[in-house]
């Protein structure tokens, strides 16, 4: 590199050397996405064959979960790479990037490194390999299959994590679970001589909420909410399907925006009744009538809540031949950008 | 995310949409991972660091200790910590990501191997302030920084400390998570690593500050290892082997070896026997210059259990800041004679590619440069004084 050399290969053609600003493009992260701009960046995506594009998704966490489960992830890996999924799927269309498979190892494989479970992307696809074909012919390190995939996924990587601007920020609602049951359980306890009807096991009600969080990967919820509601939601729908009190689910003592708790849980309602044999409830509550009923009862509660307008409804999907046209900064947040333009006046 | 400024917009606000924001002026470093340059960012004529991350000859995609550095470095923003100024990947064929770094000039390793500068109690003082208080800030964010020493804690230009190479760097982990015990560089390596604990905590950080303070006021590294086992037996013989009653819970950990039907029988070929504690006078002698204050701070964080050993909170609040010599300005600290200034002009951390880059990359060091091995030589005569 010669000396004075500009930061860019494309800034060496003369075009550039006018004054005036040149297209590069700031690429925000945004760890939260609102309803309203998920909605849009669904009609953009959205394929002819939504139904088929939903089924190619669980199919696709079905290998998340199934190959996390066989290199012994902890759950949050598993969680995270479900969540990088849903938002590659957000901003990148299906028809751009037809294997789901891939996608669905791609995001395993920087779950993987982001949460610090690292594992080398061809055990990766080895442990895939082994769950697809159980009993079938063992298969090497170095054979020519899993050589192609890793190819294709080492540039499929890059997709992933452009998608994510580089931030690896996930939160997951799953140690919220954990206190908010045992506060439940403290504050039952010093109910429980008066009035034995309040008293909450925590035990069954973390494990049934637990699975509800699991489940919660497999929405778009995580993406919308924060984990400490997606926690409470997750509390409140085990907490009804056992039968427990749920009084002391207050949203405001446990500090979730109010709106935020009943769109959570009815969100993650509807997704029980449209694709309950898709979820881990299916197998101890087959029937989606507790659903629908909680449903109905929350239903009267929420209406006096309305969506809080974001800005920036409107995004863009991603372009991802971007990087052919210009540099792309990747910026954590709004904060920064607006610092540094004043500097530049 | 996907905010892009189309020409029109970028018009309406200039210098957002600028491609040219930095300018490569030319090439300072290149590891294993990384290419770094020395650049100037163009609205401000500030000097920074562009470190290019290689990609595509690896078979893992790319470089966890990118990650770890993109990860860490966004979310911390504290003068004692190096800045990542802008995360951007340039156009063209090459499609390379680039980490803008703050430029920083030398590190702490390069001014204690200086022979000519001489540092007073402030200014070992005031380095100790700077690490400590960056520390904090990383573990008040349950960051485990993983990788410190001299040669990770950058000086700028004027005398500000910052911690650096996020490399290895990682989340404070939950309660049951296992971590590998392979981190951090040999000689600064906690007593619970080198024995092989899955479970550590941000106290192997403390233990490596520790070892940096010792190493400032002796001017040679405190606990020079050449192997692993021989790291422990140095640990050992400085501080005293650990038994059940110092250390409770230490020979659960995985490598915890000693037999003591075997005592001195040294069939491992390494002395296995039962070194004491020093005894203050012992400290006293080691560090014939530190004051009482700093002989205590100095074993509370080189102490073998890692559940009594200081957290930063309470170095910082300890007796050894508040007592006299105050710290020195940073400004006012000793600098590297202009020479060394412009052979090494650029310190972004080091590109060292995770794990073993670490062990690598220090035999790598130790066989190369001739000034090492003159510190090696130095130091085995400190040894030496220290241990007879």
């Amino acid at each position: 590199m010669s000396v004075n050399a500009p930061s860019t290969p494309r800034s060496w053609s003369p075009a550039s050397n006018t004054q005036g600003p040149l297209p590069a493009i700031i690429q925000l992260s945004r760890p939260y996405l609102s309803p309203i701009q998920i909605k849009n960046l669904e009609e953009k995506t959205a394929h002819a064959n939504g139904s088929r594009d939903q089924q190619l998704k669980f199919q696709a966490f079905s290998v998340i979960l199934a190959t996390g489960n066989y290199l012994r992830f902890p759950i949050r890996t598993m969680g995270t790479a479900m969540i990088i999924f849903q938002r590659f799927y957000l901003f990148n269309t299906m028809q751009d990037f037809p294997s789901t498979l891939d996608t669905a190892h791609a995001c395993l494989f920087v779950a993987s490194k982001t949460e610090d479970t690292l594992k080398k992307l061809k055990e990766i696809l080895l442990a895939s390999y082994h769950i697809k074909h159980p009993t079938g012919p063992d298969i090497s390190m170095d054979s020519p299959v899993i050589e192609d995939q890793r190819r294709r996924l080492i540039s499929l990587e890059r997709h992933v994590l452009e998608t994510m601007s580089f931030d690896f920020r996930v939160r997951h609602p799953q140690s919220y679970i954990m206190k908010f049951a045992k506060h439940l359980r403290c504050k039952s306890r010093s109910f429980v001589q008066f009035n034995s009807d309040l008293f909450i096991d925590p035990a069954p009600l973390a494990e049934t909420a637990w699975q509800v969080a699991l489940d919660s990967y497999k929405t778009l919820v995580p993406l919308k909410r924060t984990p400490h509601a997606v926690a409470l939601g997750c509390l409140y729908i085990a907490a009804s399907l056992l039968e427990c009190d749920v009084s002391g689910l207050n949203p405001e003592r446990f500090c979730v925006p109010p709106g935020d708790f009943e769109n959570v849980v009815l969100e993650l309602l509807e997704f029980y009744i449209d694709w309950l044999p898709q979820t881990m409830l299916s197998t101890r509550y087959p029937d989606p009538a507790p659903f629908m009923s909680m449903r109905i009862e929350l239903n009267k509660r929420v209406g006096k809540y309305s969506e809080i307008r974001a800005s920036g409804a409107h995004l863009r999907l991603r372009d991802h031949t971007m990087g052919d046209k210009g540099t792309v900064r990747y910026v954590l947040n709004w904060e920064r950008e607006r610092l540094e333009r004043d500097e530049l006046y | 995310m996907d905010e892009k400024a189309p020409v029109a917009i970028a018009k309406k606000r200039p210098g957002v949409g600028r491609r040219d924001r930095y300018i490569k002026e030319r090439k300072v470093g290149e590891g294993t991972y990384a290419v770094v340059y020395l650049g100037r960012q163009l609205s401000t004529s500030r000097v920074i660091a562009i470190k290019k991350i290689k990609v595509g000859q690896f078979k893992d995609g790319l470089d966890m200790s990118a990650i770890r550095e993109i990860k860490f470095l966004s979310e911390l923003r504290h003068e004692n910590v190096i800045e990542l100024v802008d995360v951007f990947i340039s156009s063209g064929t090459s499609r390379s990501l680039n980490l803008v770094l703050e430029y920083l000039s030398a590190d702490l390793e390069m001014v204690i191997k200086d022979r000519s500068i001489v540092f007073t109690a402030a200014d070992i003082k005031s380095w100790m302030r700077m690490t400590i208080a960056g520390l904090y800030h990383c573990h008040r964010h349950n960051v485990l920084h993983r990788d410190l020493k001299p040669n990770n804690l950058l000086l700028s230009p004027s005398g500000h400390l910052k911690l650096a190479d996020f490399g290895l760097a990682r989340q404070q982990p939950g309660p049951y998570d296992v971590m590998t015990p392979t981190v951090v560089t040999r000689w600064y390596r906690a007593p619970e690593l080198l024995l092989g604990s899955k479970t550590y905590t941000r106290k192997v950080d403390i233990w490596a500050v520790g070892a940096i303070f010792a190493e400032l006021m002796l001017r040679t590294p405190y606990l020079p290892g050449q192997t692993d086992l021989d790291q422990l037996d140095l640990t050992f013989r400085a501080l005293g082997t650990p038994t059940e009653q110092t250390w409770p819970g230490v020979s659960l950990l995985p490598d915890y070896f000693y037999d003591p039907v075997k005592t001195s029988t040294a069939d491992t070929g390494k002395k296995s026997g039962v070194y004491l504690a020093p005894s203050r006078d012992e400290m006293r002698m080691r560090f014939s210059a530190a004051s009482e204050n700093a002989l205590d701070l100095l074993c509370q964080m080189t102490t073998l259990d890692p559940a009594k050993r200081i957290d930063t909170r309470d170095v910082l609040g300890s007796e050894y800041f508040r007592e006299y010599p105050r710290p020195t300005q940073p400004e006012l600290l000793p600098k590297l004679s202009k020479r060394d200034d412009t052979e090494n002009d650029v310190k972004v951390g080091s590109n060292n590619t995770g794990f073993s880059g670490t062990l690598k990359r220090r035999g790598k060091d130790d066989a190369n440069s001739e000034a090492n091995k003159e510190r090696e030589r130095g130091l085995a005569g400190i040894a030496k004084k220290l241990f007879q």
